[in-house]
């Protein structure tokens, strides 16, 4: 037997053209904690995926314990061996602790549950967590310990790998804690972990091994003792950014498109900052630092303390409408759920904003309707047949564009983008960045939400970091820019 | 870029939509129907007697499936038409025979349906609760109020005697067809020319990103399950009207009729794509096979069965456009 | 964490619905001392037998996130196979056999239009329920069958035990019921339903076999409305076509009265029992109390009204406790 677990050799996956994983080769040792750290982006969720089965490879090969590993879905790659917590929990509410921890492999006869299986149940638990009860539903439990079942369940089905993907993005402090204590004990035990996580601190704190993804590419794969400190792992992270094609705006300082005081709700901690006209803002931060809520928030459609000004008038914002009425547009961070019907083509999609442009009194000027349509079609350039086609057979950056000409189409004076190209190839991708740049020079002020440093960087005139619902610091964008310490500010340092 | 998406943009002068494939295949379908029933009865079929035969008695469901169209572009189900219906056909004889004038009891009792089904879509859309339940428990309640209203009779004594004016036939052609084809007009060109329609199609096509784009649904799906309330209402103050009788049991399986109409018409039942076209092309299907069944001496029980294989047909068949057709 | 009694939201809202029966049957006993007596108790049980049953086979399917609107005509037409089957000389016996079997083939068409055609279960039962209705009238061109060769269930309705008092429909109903309880909380039945019906990945990742566990739900429902089919020769000895009219709705709203979220992951056999009887109770209730049998359709549609806000609401403080709570961590 080697001493490897997961052996990944000369991985590739092409999505339509995009190389999400490009010649990635490294070995993962038995019973060790092995994390993965990358941007978003970098490929580590599309490695996840193959692993778990539920993308196949383009190519390359998978030892698993010395055999060749190509699991044909999720349940069968789960079934020999490889458990994953899922970011969004799969546990049923309505059912107890023990239920789930044995759904799908009960011990029957005739049908009928057999007691004694739930030995096995009462002793994995214990493993992971003894304070939690067997007999609890689901529904009463914490995230934390929810989390806790899905473990015990991949430990009943014998797993020897548990993929744990942002497991703590909803932890307290202390269940943390005990979640590392969990991780050690399960090494112990031989279990091998695939940690994956934006908090650098955790990664410090409990890799074995750490393996670093940029761009699609294994940029190295090293032991937890030849890394010294988190500014090694940042550099390894995000290589050199260029930030050649930042151009910076007019920006006019002396008009204060929208004035931020003392944001709070449930995520956000005293928020303040103003937005000039004709600029562009930068929020960047990881996963959960908190700026889809100031998205939202803004937009009025997540509740918040504090004040906003528009214009240099107060408003309290109660839904889209209101927003919309007061110049304020959002492009949101799911596409396909939020952004655009699908079903529907781009003609219908478009107006959906600001029904005014092709109507009077409600009632639709059909020439105009296409006129519209077919105005921001060229405006943005959307690739597409004509205004007819249904948005579903659009690509993703396309649809995007047609989320964007909704917006427009609303006549914002402050347009908020909320991951504006994820999922989003590199053609498409200039091409949105044009837009904004466009709108810019326009007088339109703009919030770029992103988690993509490389597009901050390019975009954005000042940048506001977030972590972990705080706006730790603003910085004026420009050559000199240190994007390491950014990273740092962004990961927790300070 | 932007030059070669404009000229790709003059040059499809035919634009082919999804919608306009599956009409074209319900009307290919229903001229199909037609031979067929020109075939077995040469004569009889095409007889303007039977013509206005089949739509007088398809006239209530043209009438109410418009707006089940809608009901089911904003992406929800409609249960109470029949209870409604009856409710309305119910209170408009007791309010005649009270003595107030005919067109006025009419008005009355369409707006208290009104109402109703007002009530039922604030309900689903504010509270967020499944159509098909809420809609359910008020076709109970209002068949409840049809049932008391009619003392579990029918009401027919002391109606007054121009209580049909409402459903006469003028110069050969009745009254119904006239209110059908008005109603189905009047929805053609609101589907095709009003916000209304786009935004209760934006609802039923993704809710949250019509949310997000400052739609409100409490105002459009109260106000389609309204709208609902009212044709099926009127259609129940014609039946009354066209018989002079009221019963509670007026309209039986109406909810279903008009659903497999629109079913039948390309109308998706999850929501966000539909026609008011189809459906009365729908409507006019089911009326077209009613009739040759009725030539062809099937009983009205026996119909159902063919009812049911055309409703699973129809899915199939919108299933089938919808994936292969690529537009 | 404080040790405290743990009652979740399902027990609670059982329990409330306990109550209300309860409430309800000191008010019209009360109303009228006839009411509270073993006999007219013993009515109410024997009037609402397919009520009762059906409501256990229906559960599991809504539970599941499906839905089923053909166990009206279900019931129609297995009457209809039975009496035609004794009209041809079968044993009385084996032909209620047949009907169970003609249940099962309807519940594999039920299954095999929502899962391997994927239309939706409420489009594909409720094209069944016309299909099947308008079948057994057909069959029999809407003439009952009152030959006495169908008679030999009559004595289904007859049956009385214990100093005749108390009837053979207690027995079946009690009898489907702890067997219904039985199948949810000891066997993959009740769990699988939970399972797929409350988060479809999660039953799919366990490897659930999602189309068998439909076919047995909707089996278990067929299975019961066929049978009460025939229990409705039984008691109306003869076999009438439009047996079971009606009955897929009123069954669904005790369901629904009972707590089953008709989006599925969430009942329990017990809530539908007592939603049942709720509503029956109402029923004859009211019928002692002299008012007209017009007014039990305005308060079923009212009591289900009422019993889907209280959920919707509780369920919304639930939430937002939850929400508060994780807040406050």
């Amino acid at each position: 037997m080697s001493e490897y677990v997961l052996e990944i050799k000369n991985i590739s996956k092409h999505f339509a053209g995009v190389k999400a994983l490009d010649d990635v080769s490294f070995n993962i040792v038995k019973g060790s904690c092995h994390c993965l750290v990358g941007e978003n982006g970098a490929g580590k969720s599309t490695l996840i995926k193959i692993l778990t089965g539920a993308h196949p490879k383009t190519s390359g090969t998978v030892l698993y314990n010395g055999k060749d590993f190509a699991p044909n879905g999720t349940r069968e790659a789960m079934r020999s061996g490889i458990g994953c917590l899922f970011q969004e929990l799969n546990v049923v509410e309505k059912l107890r602790v023990e239920e789930n921890i044995c759904l799908g492999q009960e011990e029957t006869k005739f049908g009928i549950i057999r007691q004694k299986s739930n030995a096995k149940v009462f002793e994995v638990l214990k493993r992971i967590d003894p304070s939690i009860d067997p007999k609890m539903l689901i529904e009463d439990l914490s995230v934390a310990k929810r989390q806790c079942v899905e473990m015990a369940k991949a430990l009943a089905m014998d797993s020897d790998v548990i993929i744990m993907d942002e497991p703590t993005a909803s932890l307290s402090e202390e269940e943390v804690r005990r979640l590392f204590k969990i991780i050690a004990d399960l090494k112990a035990q031989g279990i091998t972990i695939i940690y994956i996580s934006h908090r650098l601190e955790e990664i410090m704190e409990l890799a074995d091994y750490v393996t670093v993804l940029r761009d699609g590419k294994h940029i190295d794969t090293k032991p937890r003792s030849e890394i010294n400190t988190r500014q090694d792992l940042i550099q390894m992270m995000i290589g050199k950014v260029i930030v050649e094609d930042y151009q910076p705006n007019d920006v006019d300082e002396s008009v204060k498109m929208i004035e931020v005081k003392n944001l709070n709700n449930r995520k956000l901690k005293n928020v303040n900052f103003d937005l000039y006209k004709g600029e562009i803002l930068g929020f960047y931060g990881l996963i959960g630092a908190g700026k889809t809520e100031i998205a939202r928030a803004l937009f009025g459609v997540d509740p918040y303390a504090g004040e906003v000004l528009v214009d240099g008038t107060a408003v309290k914002t109660e839904g889209a409408r209101a927003a919309l009425a007061n110049g304020i547009a959002l492009v949101p961070e799911e596409r396909r759920t939020q952004g655009v019907a699908t079903s529907l083509s781009i003609l219908d999609n478009t107006p959906m904003m600001n029904y005014n442009t092709i109507a009077t009194k409600g009632v639709v000027n059909k020439k105009k309707e296409v006129e519209v349509a077919q105005e921001y079609i060229e405006k943005v350039g959307t690739a597409c047949r004509n205004e007819q086609q249904s948005v579903a057979y659009l690509s993703g950056g396309n649809q995007q564009k047609v989320v964007i000409s909704k917006c427009l189409n609303a006549h914002p004076k402050v347009l908020l983008l909320d991951e504006p190209t994820r999922g989003v190839d590199v053609g498409a991708k200039q091409e949105i960045y044009t837009i904004i740049r466009q709108l810019a020079k326009q007088g339109c002020s703009i919030i770029v939400f992103s988690s993509e440093l490389p597009e901050i960087l390019g975009l954005c005139d000042r940048i506001g970091l977030l972590y972990d619902g705080e706006l730790k610091t603003f910085i004026k964008n420009g050559p000199e820019v240190d994007s390491q310490q950014i990273m740092h500010v962004v990961t927790g340092g300070n | 870029m932007s030059n070669a998406t404009a000229n790709n943009l003059s040059k499809s002068k035919l634009k082919l939509t999804m919608d306009g494939v599956q009409n074209l295949a319900i009307f290919a379908i229903f001229v199909v129907i037609c031979i067929v029933g020109f075939a077995l009865e040469p004569q009889l079929f095409p007889s303007k007697n039977n013509i206005v035969n089949i739509l007088v008695s398809n006239s209530s469901v043209m009438i109410a499936a418009p707006t089940m169209c809608f009901v089911l572009l904003s992406g929800n189900l409609d249960m109470s038409p029949n209870g409604v219906g009856a409710m309305a056909g119910v209170l408009f004889a007791i309010f005649a025979r009270a003595g107030m004038p005919v067109g006025v009891s009419a008005i009355a009792s369409i707006a208290i349906g009104a109402v109703c089904g007002f009530l039922c879509g604030f309900i689903i859309s504010k509270l967020e609760l499944p159509s098909f339940i809420i809609s359910l428990a008020f076709n109970y309640i209002t068949l409840g109020v049809a049932l008391i209203g009619a003392g579990g009779a029918i009401i027919s004594a002391g109606l007054p005697g121009n209580i049909d004016d409402l459903s006469q036939t003028i110069s050969g052609v009745p009254l119904p067809v006239v209110y059908a084809i008005i109603i189905v007009v009047a929805f053609l060109i609101i589907q095709s020319k009003t916000v209304f329609a786009r935004e209760v199609t934006a609802i039923g096509a993704n809710s949250s990103a019509a949310k997000l784009s400052g739609i409100s649904l409490v105002k459009n799906v109260s106000a389609v399950f309204a709208l609902n309330a009212i044709f099926a209402s009127f259609a129940g103050v014609l039946v009354t009207s066209r018989f002079s009788v009221a019963d509670s049991g007026m309209l039986p399986g109406f909810e279903t009729d008009c659903i497999i109409a629109c079913v039948l018409g390309g109308t998706d039942i999850n929501g966000g794509r539909g026609t008011v076209f189809g459906t009365l092309i729908g409507a006019l299907i089911v009326g077209v096979l009613t009739n040759i069944m009725n030539m062809l001496g099937l009983v009205s029980y026996t119909q159902n069965i063919v009812k049911g294989l055309v409703l699973i047909g129809a899915i199939l068949l919108n299933d089938a456009i919808r994936t292969k057709v690529k537009v | 964490m404080k040790k405290k009694l743990n009652i979740n939201r399902t027990t609670r809202y059982n329990i409330m619905l306990l109550v209300l029966l309860a409430v309800l049957m000191v008010f019209f006993t009360i109303q009228n001392d006839r009411f509270l007596t073993l006999l007219n108790l013993m009515g109410i049980v024997r009037q609402t037998v397919p009520q009762a049953l059906i409501a256990c086979g229906l559960c599991f399917v809504v539970i599941a996130g499906g839905i089923d609107l053909s166990t009206g005509s279900c019931m129609g037409l297995s009457a209809i196979i039975y009496g035609k089957l004794c009209l041809a000389g079968m044993n009385a016996w084996l032909a209620v056999v047949l009907c169970l079997v003609f249940g099962v083939i309807l519940a594999w068409i039920n299954t095999v239009l929502s899962e391997n055609l994927k239309i939706p279960s409420i489009m594909g039962t409720l094209a069944t329920q016309l299909i099947a209705g308008g079948a057994a009238l057909t069959i029999v061109k809407a003439i009952p069958i009152s030959d006495k060769l169908v008679k030999p269930v009559t004595v289904m309705n007859q049956l009385k035990f214990f100093d005749k008092k108390v009837p053979l429909a207690f027995f079946i109903v009690l009898a489907v019921v702890l067997v219904f309880i039985f199948l949810e909380k000891k066997t993959l039945i009740g769990k699988y339903a939970l399972a797929i019906g409350g988060n479809a990945n999660a039953a799919f990742f366990s490897g659930i076999n999602v189309w068998k566990m439909r076919f047995i739900f909707f089996a278990l429902c067929s299975v019961l409305s066929a049978f009460s089919g025939v229990w409705m020769v039984g008691r109306l000895g003869s076999a009438d076509p439009t047996i079971g009219r009606g009955m897929h709705f009123e069954v669904l709203s005790a369901c629904i009265l009972g707590g089953v979220n008709i989006k599925g992951g969430e009942g329990t056999i017990i809530g539908c029992v007592l939603g049942t009887y709720i509503l029956a109770v109402l029923t004859n209730g009211m019928q002692m109390m002299d008012i007209s049998s017009f007014y039990q359709q305005v308060v079923i549609g009212v009591v289900m009204l009422a019993a889907l806000l209280i959920n919707q609401l509780t369920a919304n403080r639930a939430a937002k406790k939850a929400a508060i709570a994780k807040a406050a961590a």
